[in-house]
């Protein structure tokens, strides 16, 4: 039951969408693909789920080309979202389950024991257009799970949810994977990779820029980061070591970038001569900071294909 | 793994489709609303009936020869009631000349007294003189006056030239023209002819109230298919444009070709339509049954017996014609909508199909007049026009079977065609990578 999607590409008219993509996701594990709006990730997520043909490469399932049934047993969320406005949450989570071919007692005993899970409870024979936007967005991610996928496909699943909602859906998340569920998704938000993800890609330009498991990803440029808290004198710390560079200056710690061969032990000397040490740790970089070392600016919103050309999607004014 | 032949996802699509049209306030309103105004509009020609059976003030008919009165009498009685433009004629009784007619009669003639009156007397030379003074004459009125004084003229003229009267009345009589069409006879076989024999397609030959029920029919069919498809189309081309707007279509077309989505809609759409349609005509059809107003403008037992008067064989081609017409152009409206992308887009792309739809009208409207004509026999395996032309051939006479099958086949495979088609269209132009029109689509 594992995915594998080799050299796939994709372009529309001069546009080049996705260039060279590959990553394998096995079942029980969570795949993260990161990188900026338009970089291939809606493109590649769609070649998977046959919305849209490869021009080169294969993707399969299971050792065998991903077929339409197969593809319809996949679960899905789509970045962009929607639901029908006039039917009950009741209605849509049946009508999904339907539409990716299950049916009967069994599926609406899950509908009522999935809409507890993620506290839909007394929401559960509204219409959706009387529902909050987050809560929407939680009956369309039950919507794409509800048929018990064996690979779960969610493209910003995350994105406009409030921390208590973000909680749920990450806990229903890592219950799926225990399961079994192969899940791929996609995210801006460096913090949720790091948290759940197996692997990752990073892709930018439509192609695999860096992969592994997030621990590999994180030390694959060899760097190491200093992280420093001492009673706010961290800035006498740093004064002393100028071939120091300092990306980040926060009131809980201070983080600078070691140069190579740099004795990371010196630093802790004189932190504590300063004062009392509340944090010292030497690690490879955050994410965040590859993301932003590999990609360039950070929330680099504007890629050459972004938007507009070939998914012309507004983020903006979703349909609830 | 296959899912269930129930799940197949232009089923799943169709059931959802049916019920939110079918299943909202809107629809129960508007189909109960539509009920109400049916029943009332049918009591529209009883009450034109009755303001008809109101009496009219007279029209005087001035003569200096009341054999002429009888004669305008007779004339009148030989008019079907409800063709007569409220005229009722009164013998004047005063002086018949011209200038005392005019002083004596104009003043009542202006203050709505009587109607008007009809001067007959000499004219030029032999010549009767027929004088008609009303107040507003209608032409309806001018022209019934007309068709009354045409037999006075003939008679006088008649008896100038010296004709008799019997003469005049042979000459009259209407030219008798038997009528032999060997097409149903061919189509009957054994019955080689035998006129009275019933062809086994067809009506040539039969008798007069099978022969007006079915016309009556192939009328309905082509009435309450444009009216369907007009009521309906629209909301068929409204489902396939809001998918784009519900967002939902990118896990559609994740779940479901894309044919499969049309043929869902056109479905799903389309039976909530008939469902509405079908509850309008058999509120029409109850009217005419049991208000006691508007079953008296029937003739005695013409529903029984036009009932009766039905083959089976037509209600059968009429179900069977009427259902292909209907999704064949909802399958068409889906299919023309699945390029626009934007509401406003609609009425333009679904334009050509109402255009299609009135030279269908057309094309029947000259298949009633000749049925075995050339442009009946294209016009009726012209799919777009099939439906309603086919179904006026075979109701008027008799058409080879093969040709009925063909005119069927063609209108699946435009169907199919449309549904296919638009399909390809819609996944492309739904997930906006690119506009794609009809042309390309096809490559």
């Amino acid at each position: 039951m594992t995915l594998a999607v080799s050299s796939v590409a994709k372009s529309f008219g001069d546009v080049a969408a996705v260039r060279d993509v590959s990553f394998q996701v096995e079942p029980g594990t969570i795949f993260g693909l990161i990188g900026p709006n338009g970089a291939g990730k809606t493109t590649t997520m769609r070649m998977i789920l046959r919305i849209l043909d490869p021009d080169q490469g294969r993707i399969t399932w299971e050792g065998q080309p991903v077929t339409d049934p197969v593809a319809r047993r996949f679960g899905y969320l789509p970045e962009e979202r929607g639901l029908y406005p006039r039917m009950t949450v009741r209605a849509t989570l049946r009508f999904f389950a339907n539409l990716h071919g299950a049916q009967g007692p069994q599926v609406d005993k899950e509908i009522g024991a999935w809409i507890e899970k993620v506290a839909l409870d007394e929401h559960a024979g509204k219409k959706i257009e009387e529902l909050s936007k987050g809560n929407a967005q939680k009956v369309q991610f039950v919507a794409a799970l509800l048929h018990h996928p064996p690979l779960l496909i969610l493209d910003e699943p995350f994105s406009g949810l409030d921390p208590v909602n973000v909680r749920v859906l990450r806990d229903a998340l890592q219950s799926m994977a225990a399961q079994g569920t192969a899940i791929i998704f996609s995210s801006h938000q460096m913090e949720h990779v790091e948290e759940l993800c197996d692997h990752l890609a990073l892709i930018d330009h439509g192609r695999v820029i860096a992969h592994g498991s997030v621990r590999e990803v994180r030390q694959a440029s060899g760097q190491m980061f200093v992280r420093l808290r001492v009673q706010g004198r961290e800035e006498q710390v740093f004064q002393r070591f100028p071939e120091l560079s300092i990306i980040r200056r926060g009131e809980d710690f201070w983080e600078a970038r070691l140069p190579q061969g740099f004795d990371a032990r010196r630093i802790l000397q004189a932190a504590l001569e300063t004062g009392e040490v509340e944090r010292y740790s030497v690690e490879p970089p955050s994410l965040e900071q590859v993301y932003v070392d590999l990609v360039g600016q950070p929330n680099n919103g504007t890629g050459p294909q972004a938007n507009g050309s070939y998914a012309g999607y507004e983020p903006e004014g979703r349909q609830a | 793994m296959e899912p269930m032949a129930n799940l197949r996802p232009w089923r799943v699509i169709a059931k959802r489709e049916f019920q939110e049209m079918a299943g909202g306030r809107a629809f129960l309103v508007t189909t109960i609303l539509g009920a109400v105004l049916i029943f009332a509009l049918s009591f529209v020609p009883a009450l034109i009936q009755y303001l008809k059976s109101i009496p009219e003030s007279p029209t005087r008919v001035v003569t200096a020869n009341p054999a002429y009165y009888q004669v305008l009498v007779a004339q009148v009685k030989a008019v079907p009631e409800s063709l007569r433009p409220g005229i009722r004629l009164q013998l004047d009784k005063g002086d018949p000349s011209w200038d005392a007619t005019q002083a004596r009669l104009d003043p009542l003639v202006r203050k709505g007294k009587i109607k008007g009156y009809l001067w007959i007397g000499r004219g030029d030379g032999e010549e009767l003189a027929f004088r008609y003074v009303a107040k507003d004459p209608g032409t309806s009125s001018v022209s019934f006056i007309r068709q009354l004084v045409q037999p006075l003229a003939t008679q006088q003229r008649a008896a100038r030239l010296g004709i008799p009267p019997q003469a005049l009345a042979a000459l009259a009589q209407p030219v008798s023209l038997a009528t032999i069409d060997l097409a149903a006879q061919v189509a009957d076989g054994a019955a080689a002819g035998k006129g009275a024999h019933k062809p086994s397609k067809g009506l040539a030959g039969t008798d007069s109230v099978e022969q007006i029920a079915t016309q009556i029919l192939s009328y309905f069919l082509l009435m309450s298919l444009y009216m369907a498809i007009l009521l309906y189309g629209n909301s068929i081309a409204m489902s396939v444009i809001n998918e784009k707007t519900s967002r939902v279509v990118e896990l559609l077309v994740a779940s479901a070709k894309p044919w499969e989505i049309l043929l869902g809609k056109v479905l799903g759409v389309g039976l909530a339509g008939l469902v509405q349609f079908g509850a309008w005509v058999a509120t029409g059809v109850l009217a005419m049954a049991t208000v006691p107003a508007v079953k008296s403008l029937l003739p005695a037992g013409a529903m029984t017996s036009a009932a009766q008067g039905l083959p089976l064989s037509m209600l059968l081609y009429f179900a069977l014609f009427f259902f292909l017409g209907y999704f064949m152009y909802a399958a068409l409206y889906a299919g023309f909508t699945a390029t626009a992308s934007r509401l406003e887009e609609v009425s333009q792309g679904t334009l050509p199909i109402t255009l299609l739809i009135i030279a269908g009208f057309a094309a029947s409207a000259i298949t009633w007049g000749a049925p075995g004509s050339i442009v009946g026999v294209v016009g009726s395996l012209i799919p777009f026009f099939a439906p309603m032309a086919m179904f006026t051939r075979v109701v008027m006479g008799t058409v080879p079977s093969w040709q009925i099958w063909l005119s069927i086949a063609l209108m699946v495979l435009t169907i199919w065609g449309s549904l296919w088609l638009g399909g390809r269209l819609y996944r492309a132009n739904v997930m906006r990578f690119r506009r794609v029109s009809w042309w390309r689509a096809l490559h």
